[in-house]
């Protein structure tokens, strides 16, 4: 295996397999943006519920980073912070039969029902 | 608790690239440098990101990398350095004279 500093993706099986694709430290990349973000209410909710499952041992920290680094490069860099630990959470609870899909997809139907019909 | 490395030794990061989740910058990856400090212990990030929540202690160290050995190209000051924590099971010793490979 070559011992060499990253700089870009590889086409290499096994440096492509093991490369998660948030681990662009070294790459090109543009002026980082250093601006102040205020959290909006849904990211002030995600960041309290995904503390709440760490602190009862159902989603820990690394599981949610686990599960962030599986959504592939992509959805890594179309969804916004909160929103890939959001998916993450939900993957993580399936994969540990704390929730099912079929919960999971009601439960969004209802959700987008009642935040369509606040925002009329 | 003994640590397996001291202050100053000189060390090499893995260069391994199982599947898995990983803490280790893939950047770093075969760097040499020397330990600035030994930190405590953590779970091991690895285990935990699969579930397991107790009982995988790993040591941590905080790893000083000179900046002219990680990036061939580098233009900053020569003393320039980059500092980071690695987990024990990521480090090797390094022979004295490791400083004058270049990893790339």
């Amino acid at each position: 295996m070559p011992v060499t500093p990253d700089h870009g993706p590889s086409r290499e099986p096994a440096l492509l397999i093991a490369h998660s694709p948030h681990d662009v430290g070294g790459q090109p990349e543009g002026p980082v943006n250093v601006s102040d973000h205020e959290l909006t209410p849904f990211e002030k909710r995600c960041h309290a519920l995904l503390n709440v499952l760490d602190v009862h041992k159902l989603v820990n920290t690394e599981e949610k980073r686990r599960g962030v680094e599986e959504l592939g490069e992509v959805i890594i860099g179309t969804l916004g912070y909160y929103q890939r630990w959001a998916v993450s959470a939900a993957k993580i609870l399936n994969e540990k039969g704390l929730v099912t899909t079929q919960e999971l997809g009601r439960k969004m139907i209802e959700v987008r029902a009642r935040l369509t019909a606040e925002d009329q | 608790m003994s640590n397996r490395y001291a202050v100053g030794d000189r060390i090499r990061i893995s260069a391994r690239y199982a599947p898995g989740h990983v803490r280790t910058p893939f950047y770093v990856r075969g760097a040499v440098g020397h330990i600035e400090r030994v930190l405590t212990e953590f779970l091991d990030p690895e285990r935990e990101a699969f579930g397991i929540n107790a009982g995988t202690e790993t040591q941590l160290y905080r790893v000083r990398l000179d900046q002219s050995t990680l990036w061939p190209d580098y233009t900053g000051e020569p003393d320039d350095v980059l500092e980071l924590e690695i987990y024990e099971h990521w480090l090797e010793p390094a022979p004295d004279s490791s400083h004058q490979e270049n990893p790339s």
